[in-house]
C-alpha cells in the first residue's frame, strides 16, 4: 500500500511521457490520476494509522541499504497536505500552461517530484530517506530550467550546486548516524545509542544536518537558491518552492530533531539555541529583503524563507504548545503561500506583468483573484481570522511559557516580522484596489480574471486558509498526535 | 460548561456576529439597498443587545464558553461593563447607520462600505463581549482592519495616506496587545476574563505586559503618543464613519484599558506599583490638555472634533487611572456619554457638509439661520460637551471629579494627584468652552458669509440663502434623537449610571 504511493506517481510520469503532446488529454488524465489516488490512498492509510494498525514494506538489498516505508500520523498528515496542494495545482497547471512549450517534460517531472516526495514522507529510515531526497532534487531541475533562457540556465546552476550540495551533507550524515549506530532507522524519541557519542562528533552530525536540511529549507545563507528558482513556471514555484521541496526541508529537520537526536539529546546538547537563532536571523533579515523587492514572485520567495524559520523556530520553543504550532505552521503556511503564488502566476500570465509596481488598479479588472490574494496575505502576516495566526500564536505561547530573555527575544522576533510583512503586502494589496487614482503609476493594461482552471484552486486554498483560522480541527486532529508519536510518547 | 455566577446564554454572542452573517446576504441586495440594509442589520443589532439589558442591569451575568477545535477557546461574556458599551456602541451605530442611509446615498462603492461597516460593528461588539483574551484578540484585529477600509473610503489621496498610517499603528498595535495577550496565557495558564483578576500580581514581566496591554489598546483609544494616526484618519472618513471611529470604536480600545487596569491586572497588582499608574495618569492628563489646546487652533470642523476626541478620551482614561470607585463610575460613565455626544457632534459636521459643503469652521457663521435643526442639535451637543448641567458631559465631570476627590484624601501623594486631576478637569473644561462656544454663539449670531466658493459639492444649492437647507428626515431623525439625548441622560441618569455603579461595585 505505501509503496503505491510511490508507483502510481513514477509509473504515470512514464506514461505522460509516452501519451506526449499528441495524445493531450490522455496525458491530462495521468496527470491527474495520481494526485487523487495518492490522496485516496493517504487517507485510508490515515483510517489504518488511527485504527492502531502498523504499516510497514521493506526492500531488502543489503542491510544498510534497506528501503523502508512506515505509516505514522506525521507522515499522513504531510501526505494529506502534499497530495491535496498538488492535485489542485495540476489543475490549476492546465489553466497556466497553455501557451508554454515542452509541457510533456514539464509533467513528467511533475510526476516524478511528486513520486520522490511521497518517497521521502513515508520513508522510515535515513537511507531512503537520502534516495528520494536526491530524487526530487534532480526531479525539479528541468522544471527550473523550464524556460531554458541564459537566466533560468543560471539559476538551474545555482539550483543544482546548492541543493546537491545540501544532499551531500545529509548524506555525510547518514554514513556518520550508520557508523555511529549500525542503523539509520527513524526512532520516535531519538535513536538511544547517539547518547553515548562524544559531543563534537553529535556537533558535526548537528552541523552537517542543518546545513544539509538547511538548503532545502532555506535558512539564512543558504537560500539563494530559491529566489532565483522563481523563474520556474509559477505552478512549481508553488507545489516545490512554497510547499513540496520546502517543506521537505523542514520533514528532514522534524526527522532529524525527533527521530534521530532526540529533543532531550538536542536540547542538552545547546543545538536548540543555535538553531533558534539560524531561524531568527533569518526571519529578520528574509523580510527585511522582501520589502525591496519589485518582482511578486521574488518577494513570495522571500516571504517563503521568512515563514519557514517560522516553524524552524517553533522547534526550538521544546513546548508541547510550541512546537504544534510549528508543525500546524506547515500546512497553514503550504495553504497561505500556494494561494499567493497561485494569484501571482494568474497575474503574470493576465496582465503580462511581474513587478508590484504595475499592479495598480489590477483588482478592478481581477477580483477574485485580488480576493484570495489579500486573505492570504492576511494570514501570513499573522492576523486573525486567516489560518497563519493559529500558529504564531502558539508558537509565541511556546516561547513566553518559562520567560527568560532569551526566549522573550525569540516571541518579539515574530511580532518585528508580523510588521515587517505587512509593510511589504501592503503595497501590493493597495495598488491593486486604489493605485489607479491619480499620482499613482498607470493602472495596468490588460488582465482579466483567469479561467476557471486557475481560478478554482486558488480560491479553494484561500478558503481552506479562512477556515483553518477558525476552525482548526482537522490540523489539530492530525498535529496533535503526529506531535506526541514524533516525541516517542504513547498515542492512545 | 456553566460556571458559577454566571447564567448560559447566546445573546453575547448573537450580538457579535449577527453582523458578520448579514455580509454575505448584504451581497445578493442591490448596491442602493446595501445603506438600508446595514441599517435594518444595526437595529435588529440593537434590540439583541437590549434584550440582554434587563438581566444585565438586575445583577446577572453571561458567560459562553466555545470550542473550537483549537487549542483555545472562544468565549463569549456580558457583565455591567460590557453592556454599557456595548449598548451605546450598537444604540449610535444604529442611529448613524439610519443617517448613512440618506448621506451615503450618492456615494460610490455602497457595497464595499457596508460590508466593512458590518465587520467594524461585529469586531466592535466582540471585542466588548467577548470573555477571553484570545476571542478579544480576533475581534480587535478585524475591528482594526474593517475599519481601515471605512477610512479610506473616499479614496482621496489624503485619505489613503491617514488610511495606510491607521492601518499600520492599529495592526502594530494588536501585535504588541498579542505579545502581552501571550504572556498572559502563559503566566496565568488562560485568559478568561472572569477568573484572570489578580494572578499576574507580583511577576517580573508585570510591568511590561500591562504597557503593552496599555499601548495595544491605547492605540485605538488615541492615548498619547500612540494617538498621530487619529486626527488624519478621522475627519477624512465620510461623516457616519467619522461618527463611529471617533464616538464608538476608540471606545473598545478606552473599554481595553478599562479591562487591563481592573481584571486583566488588578488595581491590586498595580497598587504597589505607584510608577504605573503615575505614568498612566500622566498620560491621561497630556491627552486631556494636547487634545483641547490643538483642537482650538483647528480651522476644520472635523479635525477639530477628532482632537476634541483625544481630549474626551483622556476623561475615560484620568477615570480608570484614578483608581477609585467614583472616579470608575466617571469615567465609565463617559464612554457612555461621549459616544453620544461626539456622535451628535460628528453627524451635525456630516449634515453640515452634505447640505452646504461646509467644511470650515468659519464657515459656520450664521448657519443656523438656513439649518437650524442641525444647528440645535450641535448646540445640545456643544454645550454638554464643555460640561454645563443639565446636559449629560456634566454628569461624566461630575463623577470624576467626585474620584478626584476621593483620591485626594489618600495620604499626600493622593493629594496631589486629585487637586492635579481637578484642576486638569476645570481647566479642560475652559478649554473646551473655548473652543465650543464661538461656535454656537457664531452660529446663531453670525453674520453669514458669501455663500457659494465653499460650496461647490453641496447638494442643494439654494438660491435663496435664508430658504432651510436642513436635511431630510433620515437624517434629522437621527440627529434629534442623538441630540435630544445628551440632554436626556444628564436629566434621567439612572440607565448609565445605575450600569456604572454596578461596574465600580464588582472592581471594589
Amino acid at each position: 500500500m505505501l509503496l503505491l504511493l510511490v508507483i502510481i506517481p513514477a509509473l504515470c510520469a512514464l506514461l505522460v511521457a509516452v501519451s506526449g503532446d499528441k495524445h493531450e488529454s490522455w496525458r491530462n488524465f495521468f496527470c491527474l490520476l495520481p494526485c487523487a489516488a495518492n490522496f485516496v490512498i493517504v487517507i485510508l492509510i490515515g483510517q489504518m494509522v488511527f485504527g492502531g494498525q502498523e504499516l510497514v514494506t521493506t526492500l531488502v538489498w543489503a542491510s544498510p541499504f534497506a528501503i523502508e516505508f512506515a505509516a505514522n500520523y506525521f507522515a499522513v498528515y504531510m501526505g494529506l497536505l502534499i497530495n491535496f496542494l498538488w492535485l489542485l495545482t495540476m489543475i490549476y497547471s492546465f489553466g497556466y500552461m497553455v501557451h508554454e512549450h515542452a509541457k510533456t517534460r514539464y509533467y513528467t517531472a511533475l510526476m516524478l517530484a511528486l513520486a520522490s516526495t511521497m518517497g521521502i514522507i513515508f520513508s522510515s529510515n535515513l537511507v531512503t530517506f537520502f534516495i528520494f531526497f536526491e530524487g526530487l532534487t534532480f526531479s525539479v531541475y528541468p522544471l527550473v530550467i523550464h524556460e531554458e533562457t541564459e537566466e533560468a540556465y543560471q539559476s538551474g546552476n545555482k539550483y543544482s550546486v546548492y541543493l546537491i550540495c545540501g544532499g551531500t551533507m545529509v548524506l555525510f550524515g547518514t554514513i556518520a548516524v550508520y557508523a555511529l549506530t549500525g542503523g539509520t532507522r527513524f526512532v520516535p524519541g531519538g535513536i538511544p545509542a547517539l547518547k553515548e557519542c562524544s559531543e563534537n562528533i553529535l556537533l558535526l552530525l548537528f552541523i552537517m544536518f542543518t546545513a544539509g536540511f538547511g538548503f532545502k529549507a532555506a535558512l539564512l545563507g543558504l537560500h539563494s537558491w530559491l529566489p532565483d528558482a522563481m523563474i520556474a513556471p509559477t505552478p512549481v514555484s508553488a507545489v516545490l518552492h512554497a510547499v513540496a521541496v520546502v517543506n521537505v526541508g523542514l520533514y528532514g529537520f522534524y526527522k532529524i530533531i525527533y527521530t534521530i537526536f532526540g529533543v532531550e539529546l538536542y536540547q542538552q546538547m545547546g543545538f536548540g539555541t543555535y538553531l533558534a537563532i539560524a531561524a531568527s536571523a533569518t526571519i529578520i533579515v528574509a523580510a527585511v529583503v522582501a520589502l525591496r523587492q519589485n518582482e511578486i514572485k521574488r518577494m513570495l520567495a522571500f516571504s517563503t524563507v521568512n515563514q519557514l524559520s517560522y516553524v524552524l523556530l517553533g522547534i526550538t520553543s521544546f513546548q508541547f504548545i510550541g512546537m504544534l504550532g510549528a508543525m500546524l505552521h506547515i500546512v497553514f503556511h503550504s495553504f497561505m503561500k500556494i494561494t499567493l503564488f497561485y494569484a501571482a502566476g494568474t497575474i503574470i500570465t493576465q496582465s503580462g506583468n511581474k513587478y508590484i509596481g504595475n499592479m495598480a488598479g489590477l483588482a478592478k479588472k481581477m477580483p477574485m483573484t485580488m480576493l484570495a490574494f489579500t486573505v492570504a496575505s492576511i494570514g501570513i502576516i499573522g492576523l486573525p481570522p486567516v489560518a497563519g495566526w493559529v500558529s504564531k500564536w502558539y508558537i509565541m505561547q511556546g516561547f513566553l511559557q518559562n520567560l527568560s530573555t532569551a526566549h522573550i527575544i525569540f516571541a518579539l522576533v515574530f511580532i518585528l516580522s508580523s510588521i515587517i510583512e505587512l509593510g511589504y503586502f501592503t503595497p501590493p494589496i493597495y495598488l491593486a484596489y486604489f493605485g489607479d487614482k491619480e499620482g499613482h503609476v498607470k493602472p495596468a493594461k490588460f488582465g482579466t480574471e483567469a479561467p476557471w482552471t486557475m481560478l478554482v484552486p486558488m480560491l479553494i486554498t484561500a478558503f481552506v486558509a479562512l477556515i483553518f483560522g477558525v476552525w482548526g480541527s482537522i490540523p489539530h486532529m492530525l498535529a496533535k498526535p503526529a506531535l506526541l508519536e514524533l516525541l516517542g510518547t504513547v498515542v492512545k | 460548561m456553566s460556571v458559577p455566577g454566571f447564567t448560559e446564554s447566546y445573546l453575547p454572542l448573537f450580538a457579535s456576529i449577527l453582523p458578520l452573517f448579514a455580509v454575505p446576504v448584504l451581497r445578493l441586495i442591490k448596491e442602493e439597498n446595501a445603506n438600508r440594509f446595514a441599517a435594518a442589520v444595526a437595529v435588529v443589532d440593537f434590540l439583541l443587545v437590549l434584550a440582554m439589558y434587563p438581566a444585565i442591569s438586575g445583577g446577572a451575568k453571561y458567560l459562553l464558553i466555545l470550542d473550537t477545535g483549537l487549542q483555545l477557546k472562544v468565549s463569549f461574556m456580558a457583565d455591567a461593563l460590557s453592556i454599557i458599551t456595548g449598548l451605546i456602541a450598537v444604540a449610535v451605530w444604529m442611529l448613524t447607520s439610519i443617517y448613512a442611509v440618506e448621506y451615503m446615498s450618492h456615494e460610490h462603492s455602497l457595497r464595499r462600505y457596508n460590508v466593512f461597516s458590518l465587520l467594524s460593528l461585529s469586531g466592535m461588539l466582540g471585542v466588548v463581549f467577548t470573555g477571553n483574551l484570545f476571542t478579544l484578540y480576533i475581534f480587535f484585529e478585524m475591528l482594526s482592519v474593517a475599519s481601515y477600509v471605512m477610512v479610506i473610503h473616499e479614496e482621496t489621496q489624503e485619505a489613503l495616506q491617514a488610511g495606510f498610517i491607521y492601518l499600520f499603528m492599529g495592526v502594530a498595535g494588536g501585535l504588541i496587545l498579542l505579545f502581552s495577550i501571550i504572556s498572559t496565557y502563559s503566566i496565568t495558564g488562560g485568559g478568561e476574563l472572569y477568573k484572570i483578576g489578580g494572578k499576574l500580581a507580583g511577576h517580573p514581566m508585570l510591568p511590561y505586559i500591562f504597557w503593552g496591554f496599555i499601548f495595544g489598546f491605547g492605540v485605538k483609544a488615541g492615548l498619547f503618543p500612540v494617538h498621530v494616526w487619529l486626527p488624519s484618519a478621522h475627519p477624512v472618513a465620510p461623516a457616519p464613519a467619522s461618527a463611529l471611529l471617533s464616538g464608538i470604536m476608540i471606545k473598545a480600545g478606552a473599554y481595553g484599558i478599562l479591562r487591563t487596569v481592573y481584571t486583566i491586572v488588578g488595581k491590586e497588582a498595580l497598587s504597589s506599583h505607584h510608577l504605573i499608574t503615575t505614568a498612566l495618569l500622566t498620560l491621561a492628563i497630556i491627552n486631556i490638555v494636547l487634545g483641547s489646546a490643538v483642537a482650538i487652533k483647528q480651522t476644520e470642523i472635523k479635525k477639530m472634533l477628532a482632537y476634541s476626541s483625544i481630549s474626551q478620551i483622556g476623561y475615560v482614561i484620568l477615570g480608570i487611572a484614578l483608581l477609585t470607585p467614583k472616579s470608575i463610575m466617571g469615567g465609565v460613565v463617559h464612554i457612555f456619554n461621549h459616544a453620544i455626544i461626539k456622535g451628535t457632534l460628528f453627524l451635525c459636521a456630516g449634515a453640515f457638509i452634505h447640505q452646504l459643503g461646509v467644511r470650515q469652521l468659519k464657515d459656520l457663521k450664521g448657519i443656523g439661520k438656513r439649518m437650524p435643526v442641525t444647528m440645535f442639535c450641535f448646540t445640545l451637543a456643544g454645550l454638554s460637551m464643555i460640561g454645563f448641567p443639565p446636559f449629560n458631559g456634566f454628569i461624566s465631570k461630575w463623577f470624576l471629579a467626585l474620584g478626584a476627590l476621593e483620591v485626594s484624601k489618600v495620604g499626600s501623594y493622593g493629594a496631589g494627584v486629585g487637586i492635579l486631576g481637578l484642576c486638569v478637569l476645570l481647566l479642560s473644561s475652559f478649554m473646551n468652552l473655548v473652543y465650543y462656544a464661538p461656535i454656537i454663539y457664531g452660529g446663531w449670531f453670525g453674520e453669514q458669509t458669501e455663500p457659494g466658493a465653499a460650496h461647490e459639492h453641496a447638494v442643494e444649492t439654494l438660491e435663496n440663502p435664508l430658504e432651510n437647507a436642513d436635511p431630510n428626515w433620515w437624517m434629522k431623525g437621527p440627529l434629534l434623537i442623538l441630540g435630544f439625548a445628551t440632554l436626556f441622560f444628564g436629566i434621567f441618569f439612572q440607565l448609565p449610571l445605575g450600569l456604572a455603579e454596578q461596574v465600580s461595585k464588582y472592581f471594589f
